[in-house]
């Protein structure tokens, strides 16, 4: 029966590799084609030249580095807003605890094409709209709520106590925080940033509204071509769209392998 | 060596008072013993004593201040659940304390002759992951004395250690106790870790100091059946204590038969020859076995 079970759960992980693989493999295939229409399963002829073409030149490289760098500021201010949110979460009581905790979480909820019309309105009362920086906050509201999630785990499960220990024995608020406080939090923060700049490489509609196309991300390259029926141009834009996340999370993984000696200890 | 005082100690938790007009003294230098079922409030008593919580009213002071006006406190806790920092090595662990005070290189040295007092040598580079319980317990005590606190509040640390692991902890407790010098709290669930360690037993129920006594004197005469029920019941009986036995009407004891604080303490009566002393049998140490085959139990 056990045996059952066991290759049970291997078609399971297969499937679900295979779920995700798929889309990514159709895209390469798509990024080399030349006649590929249906009902043909693989294309008629390969070719390179969609990855040389002009449509390529010039935007694509410098939207690919906007795209990366909000990914990693984002990344950057979820953390920094995230730390004292979790840590208030899982440690203190206070008034509206519960509701303060359902609305830092609703964005996860709430589709972005609901609120990005008001926050393009926040934006330009604020004078950030058009610019780098009010794009990194449009993408912190999507992103946060998932480190704030994954770091509240962390303090509830056992950060509180340490912070406890570590006053005790004569560290300052600041001591504790950068000796023991960081240094437990960093798996969790490596998820959690994981999630954040995986969430925000993608967006494309909170970009195009509160960045008004000066902002210039991969998915604002991406989203005309994939509408105008492009495809093969689409598929190249999937494929760079998708490297830095893989990377991102290739190295996340390195990481967390050679740090966690103990998954229960560090709580991830 | 610090005193101790709390006076009128008042201390709500959740909406639950855990403390109510809690009075204590705990002398400088003595090892007092905490007993008491779990929830009445041992552990929040230590933790307001270390100045990790405050009270919502009354007193709490070491040597006559009080301890929320210690920049630092004199008092460090060794926590029930060990608390290492799982990201440090057992020699950082036991150097932080230390490091943070800024005492640099000469933090690791005195890390490693803790570790050394503490049959701990060779763990050095270990990770608290690869620890034992026992091993764990004693990188938490040798964190909490490498600092040389002035007050130390142990909070059970003999729980989840087997017997023998707990008689060797007791005999290191005791050891840094002589050499180094503190007062200390220690908050026990089970009696005999009390009774073995402490100068004085105090009984907390309810958030309330019901009883302080020597060991002896609270078996003897329990304030009362809920405090008899978490001591147990005991018998006293008289006996003559010479240098290597004891003679009792049960027969004659060799010193081998006792505990080594008891020895100790034969020693040191019989110094000037044979002395009265008084044997308390407590419910669990007698086991009664039926006599089978004129074998006795």
């Amino acid at each position: 029966m056990k045996a059952w079970r066991h290759q049970g759960a291997g078609v399971l992980v297969w499937m679900c590799a295979i779920a995700v693989v798929l889309p990514l493999l159709t895209a390469l295939i798509a990024s080399v084609a030349e006649g590929w229409a249906w009902p043909a399963l693989l294309p008629s002829q390969l070719t390179f030249r969609w990855w040389a073409s002009d449509a390529l030149h010039g935007p694509v490289a410098s939207a690919l580095f906007t795209t990366v760098t909000v990914a990693l500021c984002v990344t950057f201010v979820c953390a920094l807003i995230s730390i004292p949110a979790a840590r208030a979460l899982a440690l203190s009581d206070f008034p509206g605890k519960h509701t303060v905790e359902a609305m830092l979480l609703l964005p996860v909820i709430v589709p972005p094409i609901a609120v990005v019309t008001g926050m393009q309105h926040v934006m330009i009362v604020l004078g950030l709209a058009d610019t780098f920086f009010g794009v990194v906050l449009a993408h912190v509201v999507p992103a946060a709520p998932y480190m704030l999630r994954v770091l509240k785990t962390a303090y509830a499960a056992g950060g509180g106590r340490l912070e406890e220990q570590a006053r005790n024995l004569g560290a300052s608020a600041t001591q504790t925080f950068l000796r023991v406080t960081l240094p437990v939090l960093a798996p969790g923060l490596v998820v959690g940033g994981t999630l954040a700049f995986l969430v925000s490489t993608g967006q494309y509609l909170l970009t195009f509204m509160c960045g008004g196309g000066r902002v210039l991300t991969l998915p604002l390259l991406l989203y005309p071509h994939a509408a105008a029926g492009n495809r093969p141009i689409a598929a190249v834009l999937s494929i760079l769209l998708s490297v830095p996340g893989m990377l991102f999370i290739l190295a996340a993984e390195a990481y967390l392998h050679r740090k966690l000696r103990d998954r229960e200890v560090y709580f991830v | 060596m610090p005193e101790i005082r709390l006076a009128g100690v008042h201390k709500s938790l959740g909406g639950r008072r855990v403390l109510d007009g809690l009075d204590l003294l705990v002398r400088d230098g003595e090892l007092l013993a905490l007993l008491g079922p779990s929830g009445a409030g041992k552990t929040t008593m230590l933790k307001l004593v270390a100045g990790l919580l405050s009270a919502d009213s009354g007193e709490v002071l070491v040597d006559g201040r009080s301890v929320s006006s210690y920049g630092r406190s004199p008092a460090v806790m060794v926590f029930q659940d060990y608390r290492l920092f799982p990201h440090m090595t057992v020699e950082e662990n036991v150097a932080f304390g230390l490091r943070v005070r800024g005492q640099g290189r000469r933090a690791f040295d005195a890390a490693r002759d803790m570790l050394g007092r503490l049959q701990l040598s060779g763990l050095e580079g270990r990770f608290p992951s690869e620890l034992s319980g026992g091993q764990a317990q004693r990188v938490a005590l040798a964190r909490a004395l490498v600092v040389q606190p002035e007050i130390l509040l142990l909070d059970e640390p003999f729980a989840n250690l087997d017997p023998a692991l707990k008689e060797e902890l007791r005999e290191l407790l005791r050891g840094m106790r002589s050499s180094l010098g503190f007062t200390s709290i220690l908050v026990a669930h089970d009696q005999r870790d009390a009774f073995a360690l402490a100068d004085r037993v105090a009984v907390m129920l309810s958030g309330r100091i019901v009883q302080v006594e020597s060991p002896a004197n609270l078996c003897i005469a329990p304030a009362g059946p809920e405090v008899e029920a978490l001591v147990g019941h005991a018998s006293v009986i008289s006996a003559v204590a010479h240098p290597t036995h004891l003679d009792c009407p049960l027969g004659r004891w060799p010193a081998e038969m006792l505990a080594p604080q008891y020895r100790d303490l034969l020693a040191r009566a019989t110094a000037s020859g044979p002395a009265p002393v008084r044997i308390i049998l407590r419910q669990d140490s007698i086991c009664v076995f039926p006599d089978e085959g004129g074998r006795h139990a």
